[in-house]
């Protein structure tokens, strides 16, 4: 399958190595991954800000790029940029239905869930808010991870509560931001893990900043990194 | 209050969707033994469970004349909640089953609905013809304002009693 | 009163609190466990939950008819049907009739509409103020506060708080058991004694109502503590004053409404009491408050909001709530919807700064028992708030100059490069304090993908 990647601003500038791991996942699996370049923004920090034509606008410049590169498919590490292009185009653009955020397009679309990775080590897993309630992405992230060899995955409680970032939120009420994700911190701690996963960047942004601050020693790391890291057998 | 209508018009032309009515709630499921479910829920509710031979006999186990106990009548049981429902003449005879500190229902099986659904179509016939007063009673009253610690009594009775007269 | 200074102050005030979040985490999280567990044993949840969206939708779509349905029914069951426009109608109303009545002494009920249109503080004014009788509201009463939650009045108060309290204003005599777990039933008890003689006998009494129902003039009223009974029956005069949004066309609604209430507000089946009043009473003056409901009923999507029926569960869920309580929003709904509620029916400068002030997470609209995409409604409201030019000139132009910029790649790549060189000068010289206050500052790579796509492209589909 010829598959574009969407690498959304913050990938691209603060995370790249999360981008390229998707790409080392795709190519594994036998796919054509290819990089349509001139991307910028999906638009979401208009969007949640309530300036929709800029989003729209930002929205559907991404898609008639990556359309030009006439993909089967489009993939994003980031859930919320996927769903942002949906919300801004209110659905209407044809190339929405092939745009997938990396955990679903392996589990929902091509349907593997062991894609032959090995990872050491405890991770618990943070559903973060798009992802889970919009795209409805719970349990696929999770069979993805059980089937990494030497992984142990750890529940923390609760893994569905927002962390804290939401985009300019983060800096627009800071102290609420913080004050959610220190519970979110809390119950990262708790479960006992030294890894917390996540489909998007974002979160593991806002984590990472307050796990850094007080000097956990637990580490952030996406989805893409554990199952691009190595390879088993 | 006309003008009152006719602002509420105003404001729904401007959007005028009428949407259809509703259908009514859907029966409860009838439960294989509605006695056995009604004493499950009303316990698990918090209330007690009695049986007695007959009327009689249940009067004679609670006088209520001694301040203490309020001894009253259900008029349904409902046996997916455990809850008594009482339609009252009266604000002042609702009290019997609010002041004194324990509440005994005498009710008889034949009272027993499966529902929330199937006590309300009852009741609307009655609430449709004229002023009524019914009050629904789920075990004893409670608070959980304090640290959401539930707490018995709040203000009604600490004990609610079903006293199921079997003749 | 904790509801003093703007947005931001009690923000602070609230997130500094030594007890407060605390407080209103313990209390949320019970709320909502207890939730869980008994929506769980409803199978049926979703379809309760479309029924009920269609049930209010219905009535909304046809509030007059359903209004002139239910004021008909209620006078012709001897009760007095009054209207109140606005707050201080309501007030006036409800004040004028214990005027005229002579009463002193009076009950109240908890209820929100009363909370909304602050009616304890117009009859304070006059010199005699009502007696809060539910337990969590004759707590904050004392507080000389609001309430901070819409079914849980002192939610933000913990039981040694409340125990402080009572000595102080003379509802307990001080001798508090040691064990903690005894406090919370010692404090109950206590406030039950202490309220006892006064509650059995008053001149009028107030109350809410969670429906009214059209075909019969019903004016239906939850509670588990039987405080509102004895508000009902305690009183030879009864006034309700109830939003119209509370309508519902027929007795039988009730069953859908009904366990999707209890079970989303306390996590009960069934409330301990449940009332349904049809002009049964010596004396019943409802009073029907439209405080902005009528104007919201005119934007279809406005309209949706109204269908919330006040469970409060969409506060224990939220993230924000859970951080900062409900004093904070300001006004009498706070939480998710009242961040909808507050800009719709009351619309101060500051409410319109409510829908901003969350992260979108939609852990509300997951969990509304009456399926309001409420976070959907949060979006739609900032994209009005712009739309009006309601939002600031920095913030207009910061947008503009985004859409810009990310519209031209070329640009985008040397922003995002002068960024990653500034990125660490702007931390150290505190430019970005709103972020590394709390958080480490985010260290930009190296190398930017695009970088690392043309330099080692190929080498990606390798494995390492
Ligand atoms: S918006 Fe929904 S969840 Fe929130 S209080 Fe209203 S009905 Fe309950």
């Amino acid at each position: 399958m010829r598959v574009a990647l969407f690498v959304p601003c913050f990938v691209d500038v603060l995370k790249p190595g999360v981008a390229v791991a998707v790409c080392r996942v795709l190519s594994r699996l036998g796919h054509d991954v290819i990089y349509p370049e001139g991307q910028t923004c999906c638009g979401q920090p208009a969007l949640n800000a309530g300036f929709h034509r800029d989003a729209t606008c930002l929205a559907r410049r991404l898609l008639d790029l990556l359309a030009k590169a006439d993909p089967d498919a489009v993939v994003s590490p980031s859930g919320s940029c996927v769903l942002a292009l949906r919300t801004a185009m209110e659905g209407d653009h044809h190339l929405l239905e092939r745009v997938f955020e990396f955990s679903q397009f392996l589990t929902d679309r091509l349907g593997v869930t062991d894609i032959g990775a090995k990872f050491t080590g405890r991770v618990t897993w943070h559903d973060a808010c798009h992802p889970l309630r919009e795209l409805r992405i719970r349990e696929g992230p999770r069979r993805l991870l059980q089937a990494v060899q030497g992984l142990e995955l750890v529940e923390m409680e609760p893994s569905d509560e927002c962390c804290g970032f939401g985009g300019t939120f983060a800096v627009k009420a800071p102290l609420v931001s913080t004050g959610m994700g220190e519970r979110k911190l809390k119950a990262i701690e708790d479960s006992g893990a030294a890894f917390v996963s996540s489909t998007e960047s974002s979160c593991l942004m806002q984590i990472e900043g307050l796990l850094e601050k007080r000097g956990s020693a637990v580490r952030p790391i996406h989805l893409a990194e554990i199952l691009g890291g190595g390879a088993h057998e | 209050m006309d003008r009152v209508f006719q602002r509420i018009r105003e404001n729904l032309a401007v959007a005028g969707t009428k949407s259809p009515p509703p259908p009514p709630p859907p029966p409860s499921p009838v439960p294989e033994d509605p006695v056995a479910t009604f004493r499950f829920r009303l316990e698990q509710a918090g209330g007690r469970w009695l049986e007695f031979a007959t009327e009689a006999a249940a009067r004679a186990a609670f006088p209520d004349d001694d301040g203490e106990t309020g001894v009253d009548r259900a008029d349904l049981l409902i046996a997916d909640t455990g809850t008594v429902v009482r339609t009252y003449a009266t604000r002042e005879e609702s009290r019997v089953s609010l002041v004194p500190p324990r509440t005994v229902f005498l009710a008889t099986a034949a009272t027993i609905v499966a529902g929330l659904p199937e006590a309300l179509w009852r009741l609307a016939e009655l609430h449709r013809a004229g002023p009524a007063y019914t009050v629904f009673v789920t075990g004893p009253s409670r608070t959980a304002d304090v640290e959401k610690q539930l707490v018995i009594p709040a203000h009604g009775p600490r004990e609610v009693i079903v006293a199921l007269v079997l003749e | 009163m904790n509801r003093g200074g703007g947005l931001t102050d009690r923000i602070r005030r609230a997130i500094k609190d030594p007890v407060l979040p605390g407080n209103v985490l313990r209390a949320t999280n019970t709320s909502l466990k207890k939730r869980d567990e008994t929506v769980a044993e409803r199978p049926d949840w979703e379809d309760l939950r479309e029924r009920a969206a269609k049930v209010k939708d219905h009535v909304l779509a046809n509030l007059d008819r359903y209004l002139a349905e239910f004021v008909e029914n209620a006078r012709l069951r001897g009760a007095h049907v009054h209207f109140a426009k606005d707050a201080a109608a309501a007030r006036r109303i409800i004040t004028e009739l214990a005027r005229r009545k002579g009463a002193t002494r009076i009950l109240k009920a908890k209820s929100m509409a009363t909370e909304e249109v602050e009616l304890n503080q117009a009859f304070t004014a006059r010199g005699f103020t009502p007696l809060e009788t539910d337990l969590g509201e004759f707590i904050v009463q004392l507080r000389d506060e609001p309430p901070s939650h819409i079914t849980a009045p002192a939610l933000h108060c913990s039981a040694e708080q409340i125990r402080d309290l009572f000595a102080r204003e003379g509802v307990t005599d001080g001798r508090a058991p040691t064990d903690r777990r005894e406090l919370a039933t010692w404090l109950s008890l206590s406030a039950r004694a202490h309220l006892r003689d006064r509650l059995l006998e008053a001149d009028l009494g107030i109350t809410g109502a969670n429906f009214l129902v059209a075909e019969t003039g019903t004016v239906a009223l939850i509670e588990n503590e039987g405080n509102i009974r004895l508000t009902v029956t305690s009183t030879p005069v009864t006034v309700s004053l109830v939003g119209i949004d509370k309508l519902l066309p027929k007795l039988t609604d009730l069953a859908t409404m009904l366990p999707l209430l209890t079970r989303s507000a306390t996590g009960q089946r069934m409330t301990s009491y449940f009332q349904l009043i049809s002009g049964a009473l010596d004396e019943h003056h409802i009073v029907l408050l439209d405080n902005g409901r009528i104007d919201a009923l005119r934007d279809p999507e406005n309209r949706e909001i109204l269908r919330c029926i006040r469970c409060g569960a969409c506060m224990n869920v939220c993230p924000v709530y859970r951080t900062v309580g409900g004093h904070a929003y300001g006004w009498t709904y706070p939480g998710p919807i009242g961040s909808l509620l507050s800009p719709l029916w009351r619309g101060r400068g500051e409410d319109h700064q409510l829908p901003f002030l969350s992260s979108l997470c939609g852990a509300c609209t997951d969990i509304c028992p009456v399926k309001i995409p409420i976070h959907e409604h949060l979006l739609r409201m900032r994209r009005e708030a712009v739309s009006a030019g309601r939002r600031g000139i920095p913030e207009r132009l910061a947008f503009r100059i985004f859409r810009y910029v990310m519209q031209r790649p070329g640009l985008y790549r040397r922003a995002a490069r002068i960024t990653k060189r500034l990125l660490p000068a702007a931390a150290r010289a505190g430019l970005l304090r709103r972020w590394t206050d709390t958080r480490a500052a985010p260290q930009p790579a190296p190398r930017s993908f695009k970088e690392m796509w043309r330099e080692d492209g190929p080498r990606f589909s390798k494995d390492p």
